[in-house]
């Protein structure tokens, strides 16, 4: 495992080359078939939890009782789906999840952008603290603060029947407010927004200014515009990360019209039991919305993940 | 774009305090001591309430929603919202709410859980003079009670004991049910082989281990904490024994901690595959759907835990009692909701899906009632039933930590000495903070 | 892929914003501009996370001094709550349990992430499907994940796994009730879960590993095992490292998929920190003492991400 290693590289006569070339081909070819053949069969096994989620949701209950179960349902039942709907209340759910998420995406864009394009392209005595603050944050996760967070949400002054010093009332629980504020700006998409408007070329900022352009005009109408594929990047992951949410929802969120997704799949666990077709359905209904996004977006994706490793 | 900017910094918490007009009120001054108002008329109550119920899961949420909330709310134009947990996370439910300051108007919990949640304040004070017109036997309200003041209603009891499989007694001479829990234990190793186990007592099918223990407990003569409370009883000599009991039994493979009652499909002793279980009158609804073969007369026999100490045999009372947040917005119709499902016919509905034993003196006659005959085991038995869970205020903690000790004890990760070191300091530690 | 990302894991971090020019006397306006601006548009996000990160961190730490059950005030209680952690074996078999998912979760699911990122680094039909698919667990909510797993381990006759062993003759396992398989069957789903992300950045990585290494070791006659470990493995040194310190700290913050499929259990076989820190306080209403575990959790973090910049060193400008 050391750098000490490196193959060495000797020359050959060229004589052997071109037979050396033939076989090496063949060689790969094999190799490539052996390749593939693994790929495919490691590939299946990764998969197979979301096969067995989706065939289980189409699976006619009884069939579950039978020994042995045949393993491919024999028929298509969608009514497990139209039963889990009726069941629990999964489209005001999602709904939830898709106003939460797309409040995160739309928030960090905004905010995550002016602050990482400040860091990354002007010039201001507080830009180095600033910058050690968010990397330092990036660090701290959600959980160790998460009691904290919760008890500020609850003494919110002034709100839910709080007094000015935030006791009396129920502050910002059970409200949009604490859904969606605490992760409106995530340091993480701080920290990518600035590696993103580093590489754009200064220059443009300066010809701009000569042009008298307004710094917020350089900001929104030049450079941004520049890391498009970065604006949807991040807005990808905060909706990830909004839709994928559970502890944060389940703990300041209790009326069911308030619901999320991820908590509903967790309280449609308790009420269903062991109805597993329909508990799939209802899985398959909370992953599939963010398994589409992914292979229409792969590319934005792949990108933010890469640099982020976190999940 | 600057206003926006301005605005929403404000909603970042910095700026709060200026969008005080903003606020939606729905915070509510929390006062257990004023009691409820329990006489008002239907006519009076109005708006909506929430329900938090860990029972009616499954199949039996419609029989909840259909036959016993739809009659109240066509009756009183009260709407009834339905919120479900699992009896693991009800505790989590109702503290985080508390926590938050929101919770359900009517809460649905079990034994032993009334003094912990009354201690807090949460749960409303219910008028004396009309628990005691019901005429409920004292040992039910034992457990609703907290500091002399009622604090909750038995809508449900869940009685425990044991059943067996009589032609598998009769194949090894078994004639007669044990008289003590030496007999039984001998009477578990023998019919252990062939692929059954003698007794299932912790597959959880009829409660978990810590349920499981705190029966043995009162069978061996203990209790789990001392009359006052303010002091914990089961790590004493009954607890030894009871813990020692059950590892007895696992050596001799009477006992077998690793079968598990696999969710949604019949359980081992359903199966046929223990002689003898651990049951519950809750377990009749599973029985009739998955083996009604074990529903039919003499095809299960029954026998309450025979004593450890040469007393009485025990039966263990588990249960589920309603009680009124004392955060409630509408008391008078959650107050009225709870009275609704104490009637009669509502609770024979309650009892033919849950199984469980209505806590009435004066028992509905239902077809469901009549022919379940693990409750007519269970209410014939009823002065036995004296083992239950709880009595302190520090008893919510004590529960949510003793599984993991009785467990950890069972798979033998600690000593029966560090088992009951460990029950000793988590309640005193709990009981310190009280 | 990864043409304006910048990734970490290939140490390729674009410069730091340098000085844009030498300033002119006409200039001062646009200087004094440009501060202003920097600071206005860097406010609203620091501001953000001074009162949403900042802020609970020290409430935290000042938490973690009293006796504080929500209904009553709270009561300072000096150090009680670290001298009750020093001696809650409880919780430092949490931490036990961080450290065992860890040490045998992420090794293995690097090296599994490393072979499939080295198979699809090369011309292959259905790349983009392979890696689809290898990825997809990572991009699902953990509640949906565990709830598929929850089904899969079910030890009725329909889980999914059981009937595999079925296949193969081995009758049912409790994998999740009982104690000495439950951690195991966590880590299988870490292992199951993990390999996408650490994938997708050695992906990245080997994108920057020159193409000539492997031919020239190739005309060396060096078969695919060799060059694995004589040229994939040392050029992917930072990204390994990155990849290492980022699964450290997520796996301290695991907690829905214990929350979903064991709640802890059996016999806090399979407790982790954040979970005990959950039960701590909303189980328990022992807020202070579960705000002293944060902090705990929090030193924990710090140390982590200490030792990494120590190790990883100069990899990373930031």
């Amino acid at each position: 495992m050391t750098t000490d290693h490196a193959p060495s590289i000797s020359g050959t006569a060229p004589s052997a080359t071109r037979a050396r070339d033939h076989s090496l081909r063949r060689r790969k070819r094999t190799s490539n078939a052996l390749v593939l053949a693994f790929l495919i069969a490691a590939s299946v096994i990764m998969a197979a939890p979301f096969l067995w989620m989706a065939i289980s949701s189409i699976r006619d209950p009884t069939e579950l009782a039978q020994v042995p179960m045949p393993l491919i349902p024999k028929d298509l039942r969608l009514e497990n789906y139209s039963e889990a709907l009726g069941r629990a209340p999964f489209a005001t759910y999602a709904r939830n999840s898709l106003i939460l998420a797309t409040a995160a995406a739309a928030l960090n864009v905004v905010f995550a952008s002016a602050c990482g394009y400040a860091l990354a392209k002007l010039r201001f005595r507080l830009a180095p603290a600033v910058f050690g603050w968010m990397v330092a944050c990036i660090m701290i996760p959600f959980y160790a603060t998460v009691i904290p967070v919760f008890l500020m949400v609850r003494h919110m002054p002034l709100f839910g029947g709080n007094t000015l010093m935030g006791v009396g009332g129920t502050g910002w629980i059970d409200t949009w407010w604490a859904l969606i504020v605490p992760g409106a700006v995530s340091p993480f998409m701080v920290f990518l927004f600035r590696q993103f408007y580093v590489s754009t070329p200064s220059e443009l900022i300066e010809a701009a200014r000569l042009d008298g352009v307004s710094e917020f005009g350089i900001y929104t109408r030049i450079i941004t515009p520049l890391i498009r594929p970065g604006l949807l990047t991040v807005a990808l992951l905060s909706f990830e990360a909004g839709w994928n949410n559970f502890l944060w929802p389940l703990l300041v969120t209790t009326s069911d019209s308030l619901r999320v997704i991820q908590v509903g799949i967790a309280s449609f666990r308790q009420e269903a039991s062991t109805d597993w077709h329909l508990l799939m359905a209802g899985t398959t209904l909370a992953a599939v919305p963010m398994i589409v996004l992914f292979l229409i977006f792969q590319r934005y994706f792949v990108q933010g993940f890469a640099a982020s490793g976190i999940k | 774009m600057s206003l926006t900017r301005r605005t929403l910094l404000a909603a970042s918490g910095a700026g709060a305090v200026a969008l005080g007009g903003a606020a939606c009120g729905s915070g509510g001054a929390m006062d257990p001591s004023v009691p409820l108002d329990i006489d008002v008329a239907d006519a009076d109550l109005s708006g909506a309430i929430g329900l938090l119920t860990p029972d009616f899961v499954g199949d039996d949420r419609a029989v909840l929603d259909d036959d016993i909330i739809a009659p109240f709310t066509k009756r009183t134009g009260v709407d009834v919202s339905v919120d479900q947990v699992d009896w693991n996370k009800l505790n989590e439910k109702i503290s985080t709410g508390i926590a938050g300051g929101i919770i359900a108007d009517v809460i649905m919990t079990g034994v032993g859980w009334t003094q912990p949640f009354a201690e807090k304040g949460i749960f409303a004070e219910i008028p004396a003079d009309f628990i005691e017109g019901l005429g409920y036997d004292e040992s039910v309200l034992v457990s609703t009670r907290y500091d002399g003041r009622y604090y909750s209603l038995p809508q449900a009891l869940d009685l425990r004991f044991i059943g067996f499989h009589p032609e598998l007694l009769e194949k090894k001479g078994i004639d007669s049910a044990p008289e003590s829990l030496d007999e039984l234990a001998q009477a578990a190793a023998e019919l252990t082989g062939d692929g059954v186990v003698g007794l299932d007592f912790l597959s959880g099918s009829a409660g978990s281990a810590r349920q499981a223990f705190v029966f043995l407990l009162y069978a061996f003569g203990g209790t789990m904490f001392s009359d006052d409370g303010l002091a914990p009883r089961l790590h004493e000599e009954p607890g030894r024994l009871a813990l020692q009991w059950m590892l007895d039994c696992m050596d001799t493979g009477a006992i077998d901690y690793s079968i598990q009652a696999a969710e949604g499909q019949p359980s081992p002793f359903q199966q046929k595959k223990a002689a003898m279980s651990l049951v519950s009158t809750g377990n009749w609804p599973t029985w009739q759907t998955m083996t009604p073969e074990l529903c039919e007369k003499g095809a299960v026999g029954t026998f309450l835990l025979p004593s450890g100490v040469d007393a009485d045999p025990v039966m263990f009372q588990g249960g589920t009692f309603i009680s009124i947040s004392s955060l409630s917005k509408n008391k008078d119709a959650a107050a009225g909701f709870m009275k609704h499902m104490l009637e009669p016919d509502i609770l024979g509905k309650a009892s033919a899906a849950t199984g469980k034993v209505p806590p009435t003196p004066d028992i509905p006659e239902t077809e469901g009632i009549r022919s379940n005959l693990l409750m007519a085991f269970g209410l014939e038995n009823l002065p036995y039933a004296g083992a239950t869970e709880g009595g302190s205020a520090a008893y919510m903690e004590v529960r949510s930590n003793l599984d993991g000790i009785v467990e950890t004890c069972l798979t033998g990760r600690a000593t029966v000495d560090q088992t009951l070191a460990d029950m000793k300091k988590l309640c005193d530690g709990a009981i310190s903070r009280i | 892929m990864t043409t304006t990302a910048p990734t970490a894991a290939t140490g390729r971090t674009a410069p730091a914003a340098s000085p844009t020019a030498p300033e002119p006397r006409r200039h001062r306006s646009v200087r004094t501009a440009e501060k202003r601006w920097g600071l206005l548009l860097a406010a609203p996000a620091t501001l953000h996370t001074l009162i949403w990160i900042g802020a609970p961190i020290v409430v935290a730490i000042v938490l973690s001094f009293t006796a504080y059950d929500i209904i009553h005030a709270p009561e300072f209680s000096g150090l009680e709550n670290y001298a009750t952690i020093f001696t809650d074996g409880l919780f430092w078999l949490s931490v036990l349990h961080n450290v065992i998912i860890a040490a045998v979760g992420i090794p293995i699911s690097m090296f599994l992430a490393l072979v499939f990122a080295t198979m699809l680094n090369r011309a292959l039909p259905g790349r983009g499907v392979f890696r689809v698919m290898i990825f997809l667990p990572h991009i699902t909510a953990t509640v949906a994940v565990a709830m598929i797993w929850l089904w899969i381990y079910s030890p009725s006759q329909s889980g999914l796994m059981n009937v595999v062993l079925g296949v193969v003759g081995i009758k049912p396992l409790p994998f999740l009730t009982n104690p000495d398989l439950a951690l195991g069957s966590v880590i299988l789903v870490t292992i199951w879960q993990g390999i996408g992300l650490k994938m997708l950045i050695y992906l990245a990585a080997l994108q920057g590993v020159d193409e000539q290494l492997y031919e020239a070791a190739d005309l060396d006659g060096a078969n695919f095992v060799q060059k694995f470990f004589r040229i994939t493995v040392p050029m992917l040194k930072p990204a390994t490292f990155f990849i290492l310190v980022t699964s450290l700290i997520s796996n301290f913050q695991t907690f829905d998929l214990i929350y979903i499929l064991t709640e802890g259990g059996p016999a806090n076989s399979t407790s982790v920190v954040t979970y005990r820190i959950y039960q701590t306080a909303f189980q328990e209403f022992r807020v202070g003492l579960a705000n002293a575990q944060s902090v705990i959790l929090l030193l924990i973090l710090v140390v982590l991400a200490f030792l990494s910049r120590r190790i990883v060193g100069g990899t990373d400008d930031d």
